[in-house]
């Protein structure tokens, strides 16, 4: 049987959008994913200098990884957040001061 | 909120400022006046009011009639969420203009506790005296036996029964322009020199003895909890929380916002040795300042190898400072240099990247020493640095006198080589990376200073705060760290907010770096503290009068536009930022090929557009109807604003 995918649409900010090369793209996945199901895949995708950006090197998404989900910050757990068709990520690294 | 000096509200009680001469060792006390707080607010608002209608000698730092200022304010001491924040204002040695510092811990708070909002520091003793600020009045006592002590030693003296203390080390006593302040041992009023002027005034240490906490409002009360509870369970502050400042090694490195080399590089090769997890493996505690909720900082210890000891850090600054900033890779000799810093109390800031300007005069063959190799990344030169300059013995005589003025001394291209604004030199961001920095980094009217702005909203993915203080049409563009648009429109509203934490006596990490607060949320506490209605934007509004009368001290003085410009390495410059792999053999190479050039497209037309949105002219001077707007005039003496 088919799997049923979802296509989300994903937003790169500052440093990601130099690494990935694109303001913005579209992500096919298995209806049911998740935000980090859809972080995994864009890592898989460009490599592993996108990979440190955005996972810990215990595997957690990166303390500086900051995650917008449909216009709204998002605080949960990356894991338990469900996508949708239509559904947008916007991704910032966030370095701030000193 | 009413600012004008008409207003006569009884705002609080319990507030005296000290008038403390230490020719004379007379103290005089009055009551802070209202109409100062309800313009100015506190602290920093205080101290810029104090020392512009008190400067007596502005073409000399040094003069026994310039005031040092030690003021506190209304939330300093209280349960407030990181009311923690004591500010130093003097005409700095560094910048021959307006300065000051800002430093956390525990001493501003037992000074608020103590009953004194402001000491206001005049003279010069004649022998070596620290001050004792008590309940019951401020007395002078003989410092001789500490003088030419570090500031570990000082503390060990003076640091009894809960006395809390600030003082100077050999490098104050010695007049290095950059010379620190240092209290609670580790905690460091550090930028523009006011170590140098308190040993200028033979002041070795101020020791306060606090009392209980002042009586507070119920209602004050009940919204400081609250303010605390949404800083500690604030998403933004758990980097802090985890890893301390240094949590932006890593991050930094990748975005080519990590300085080396005196700003030849943004990126080191070698970033995982000084990384925060580097740094975790010395970590053995953390600890807040006073009534913090984040706890931002570490303590830290090398138990064996040449440089053993325990360190209150490193913060980001300082490890960049005198890690990737002069080329130094091993953490431990990072941690001996900021130990080093803080007992002979230097700025570790202007420290490094002093000692950078001479490891690339060095590499120029513009200076050499006859003991120290001055190479990039030589612990010895580091290290041996520090402490020549902190008694200004042979090389460090020159250094000591910060990088505006060796480079003038030395002559030829060493200006090139001074990362300094104003005669400060830079902190440690990459103004071709974080361009709302460089723009702070310019315009800042104590020099150049990472904490006079503050605009990490672009830079931290903050939207939530782009949205809460921008039209929703310039956000986009102003989210984006690359774009030029509206960075100053960031600086503009991070300089007031930044101004409003110093005037409160709040830590930045719970306003401007984090937002785990906004303005809105420190007026909803002030108002239950003063009793009366003031709201985010009356907030907003002090924190412009403030920085505009620290712009027009500096104005007096004729400093002007030019004065708002970045060394041209950052206008002149690009950078190339890369990525870094490790080789089959282990070793780390970076990319062929640059992910990114980082470059200032235009720079005058920044300074343009912030000029505009201040009310200033052209040459950066507030207009007439600026000064009037925010009921400035009485400070305007000995120059005429430009028409509006
Ligand atoms: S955030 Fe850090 S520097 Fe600020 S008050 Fe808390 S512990 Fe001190």
């Amino acid at each position: 049987m088919p799997v049923a995918l979802v296509r989300i649409h994903i937003k790169y900010h500052n440093m990601l959008r130099r690494l990935t090369g694109v303001d913005m793209q579209a992500l096919d996945l298995p209806a049911g994913c998740t935000v980090q199901t859809a972080l995994e895949a864009i890592s898989r995708q460009y490599g592993h200098h996108l990979h440190e950006m955005l996972f810990s090197p215990n595997g957690t998404v990166a303390t500086h990884l900051v995650i917008f989900h449909n216009g709204q910050l998002t605080r949960d757990d990356p894991d338990g957040l469900l996508l949708s068709e239509g559904d947008e990520l916007m991704l910032f690294p966030s370095i701030s001061g000193g | 909120m009413a600012g004008g000096p008409e207003d006569t509200l009884e705002i609080m009680s319990n507030q005296t400022v000290a008038w403390v001469d230490l020719t004379t060792q007379d103290v005089e006390l009055s009551p802070l006046e209202t109409a100062l707080q309800g313009q100015f607010l506190g602290a920093r608002g205080v101290g810029a009011s104090l020392l512009s209608r008190h400067i007596a000698n502005a073409s000399d730092p040094y003069a026994p009639g310039n005031p040092l200022v030690f003021s506190v304010g209304p939330f300093t001491g209280t349960p407030w969420p990181t009311g923690a924040r004591y500010h130093v204002t003097f005409h700095s040695p560094l910048t021959g203009a307006y300065g000051y510092a800002n430093s956390s811990g525990v001493f501003g708070p037992a000074l608020q506790q103590a009953g004194y909002s402001a000491l206001i520091i005049v003279g010069r003793s004649e022998k070596p005296i620290y001050l004792e600020v008590t309940p019951d009045g401020i007395f002078f006592r003989p410092a001789e036996h500490l003088w030419g002590r570090g500031t570990r030693e000082v503390h060990d003296a003076l640091e009894a029964n809960g006395s809390r203390v600030a003082c100077i080390g050999p490098a104050g006593e010695s007049r290095v322009r950059f010379a620190a302040i240092i209290n609670d041992r580790g905690r460091a009023a550090a930028r523009c020199g006011g170590g140098a002027v308190m040993g200028s005034k033979n002041l070795k240490a101020i020791v306060v003895r606090g009392k209980a906490q002042r009586d507070l409002p119920a209602a004050f009360i009940a919204e400081a909890r609250h303010a605390f509870a949404k800083v500690r369970d604030h998403p933004n502050v758990r980097g802090l929380r985890d890893l301390g400042t240094v949590v932006l090694v890593g991050p930094k490195n990748r975005s080519g916002d990590l300085p080396a080399r005196n700003h030849q590089s943004g990126q080191v090769p070698w970033v995982d040795r000084v990384d925060a997890l580097a740094i975790a493996r010395y970590t053995y505690r953390t600890r807040g300042c006073y009534s913090c909720p984040i706890r931002c900082s570490r303590l830290t210890r090398v138990e064996r190898g040449p440089y053993p000891g325990e360190l209150e850090g490193p913060e980001y600054e300082t490890l960049d400072a005198l890690g990737p900033l002069c080329w130094v890779d091993d953490p431990e000799v990072i941690l001996e240099a900021n130990r080093l810093c803080n007992d002979l109390g230097m700025d570790t800031i202007s420290t490094g990247a002093t000692i950078a300007f001479a490891m690339e005069c060095h590499e120029h063959g513009l200076l050499a020493d006859a003991e120290l190799t001055l190479q990039w990344g030589d612990p010895g030169s580091v290290l041996g640095l520090i402490e020549r300059i902190a008694r200004r013995q042979g090389l460090g005589d020159l250094l000591a006198e910060g990088t505006k003025r060796a480079a003038q001394q030395i002559g030829g291209d060493a200006h090139r080589y001074a990362m300094q604004v104003k005669g400060m030199e830079l902190p440690r961001q990459e103004p071709r990376i974080a361009k709302g920095f460089g723009l702070g980094h310019a315009t800042s009217n104590r020099g150049a200073d990472h904490l006079y702005a503050l605009p990490t909203i672009d830079l931290a993915g903050n939207l939530d705060a782009a949205r809460h203080f921008f039209p929703p049409q310039i956000v986009p563009e102003l989210m984006e760290a690359d774009n030029e648009a509206y960075k100053p429109d960031l600086v503009v509203l991070s300089e007031h907010y930044c101004a409003v934490s110093d005037a409160l006596g709040v830590c930045k990490f719970s306003t401007a770096e984090t937002y785990a607060l906004y303005p809105e949320d420190l007026a909803i506490g002030l108002s239950a503290l003063w009793g009366r209605e003031v709201n985010g934007q009356d907030l907003l509004t002090a924190g412009e009068r403030i920085v505009n009368l620290e712009r027009l001290y500096n104005v007096r003085l004729g400093l002007s536009r030019i004065d708002d410009h970045l060394p041209e390495r950052f206008t002149t410059e690009a950078l190339s930022i890369h990525t870094f792999e490790r080789d089959a053999s282990g070793e780390v190479v970076r990319s062929a090929s640059p992910i990114h050039i980082g470059r200032l497209n235009d720079f005058e037309a920044m300074l343009d557009r912030y000029y505009l949105l201040r009310g200033w002219d052209a040459n950066g001077i507030p207009t007439s109807q600026t000064v009037r707007r925010l009921g400035l005039q009485s400070y305007v003496r000995g120059f005429d604003a430009p028409g509006d």
